[in-house]
């Protein structure tokens, strides 16, 4: 029913009505930097992406072809936005790394040196962001935002199939993280 | 060490925090949708006139370039001629030098003893004479 009413806002907003956009921004903001802090592990950063994916949202509303997709077009614009940054990111260490001429690689401080002094909480969302994209993305919205494969597939461009295999890879791959922090309780 | 279950790991995801909104998010947003619609019109001048000196650029560019080659061969073919110019007059200054320590004579034979010659200067002078007076000269 929701994702119906957003549509109907998003109609509104095509046609220039900034009640309408407030109205879409209020509902989804909250979930959209939840999202956002999870894929980039950065308060501020996740809100100015935040913003960006609103106004984008605001100046292509054009674009918007209804099917009742609204959620899905909303976060697929905020992945892309997080792959495009994460690219310039990648692309700005590479050269860093090749004038600094160093690896880039990061020892692995020891586990049992920090196992009493980094909470479980906090390995988790560093496990999470040490994911790549395309298994960060779709974990998040599925165990944290509680979304169906239909709807992430629809998100991220691609078939229900492959959105479990990854979410799949990517528990597997937080579980051998985590284990060598993981005491037993939640 | 007790191992990990998908469970738990489940539980763990779920209970990670939420984040929000700051309360100024949406104030924000529509502060940067009001000054981009203000600067919106003197971007797109901005667009339109890079566009306009790109594309004289391309346009202009290539034939500057070609009239500079052109200037640059014939000033090239200029010098080569005046080069040449100035090799001819110095060969035909070479002649003239060479022409003027020539005696104007002609030799008509001889013996051992003595050159016949006319001198071919004498016949300027005498203008209405018409014979050469000939003359004798010692043999090199």
């Amino acid at each position: 029913m929701r994702s119906v009413d957003d549509s109907e806002l998003l109609q509104r907003v095509q046609s220039g009505d900034r009640d309408a956009f407030s109205e879409l921004m209020n509902r989804h903001k909250d979930r959209l930097v939840n999202y956002l802090t999870v894929l980039v592990r950065d308060r501020a950063r996740s809100e100015e992406l935040a913003q960006e994916v609103f106004l984008k949202l605001y100046l292509h509303a054009s674009r918007y072809q209804e099917r009742g997709q609204f959620l899905p077009y909303l976060y697929r614009i905020a992945t892309n936005l997080v792959r495009s940054e994460e690219r310039t990111r990648r692309r700005r260490e590479f050269l860093f790394r090749a004038f600094a001429n160093g690896n880039g690689h990061r020892e692995p401080a020891s586990p049992q040196a920090e196992l009493l002094s980094v909470e479980l909480g906090q390995r988790l969302g560093e496990a999470i962001a040490s994911l790549p994209l395309r298994y960060r993305s779709p974990l998040t919205l599925r165990e944290i935002e509680g979304w169906s494969y239909r709807d992430i597939a629809c998100a991220l461009k691609c078939r229900e199939g492959t959105v479990k295999s990854r979410i799949h890879r990517a528990r597997e791959q937080l579980r051998r993280e985590l284990e060598p922090y993981w005491n037993g309780s939640v | 060490m007790a191992a990990m279950n998908d469970e738990d790991l489940t539980k763990l995801l779920a209970k990670m925090p939420r984040r929000t909104a700051s309360p100024a998010f949406a104030d924000r947003v529509v502060g940067r949708l009001d000054e981009g619609a203000r600067r919106q019109p003197r971007s797109r001048l901005w667009a339109a006139a890079a566009v306009c000196a790109v594309v004289i650029g391309l346009w202009v560019g290539p034939a500057v370039l070609r009239e500079r080659a052109e200037r640059r061969d014939d000033a090239e073919r200029l010098e080569k001629m005046r080069e040449e110019y100035r090799a001819l007059q110095l060969e035909l200054a070479e002649l003239r030098a060479l022409a003027s320590e020539a005696e104007p004579v002609l030799e008509l034979g001889g013996t051992e003893q003595v050159d016949f010659v006319i001198d071919l200067t004498q016949l300027g002078r005498k203008s209405g004479q018409a014979r050469a007076q000939p003359t004798t000269h010692t043999p090199r």
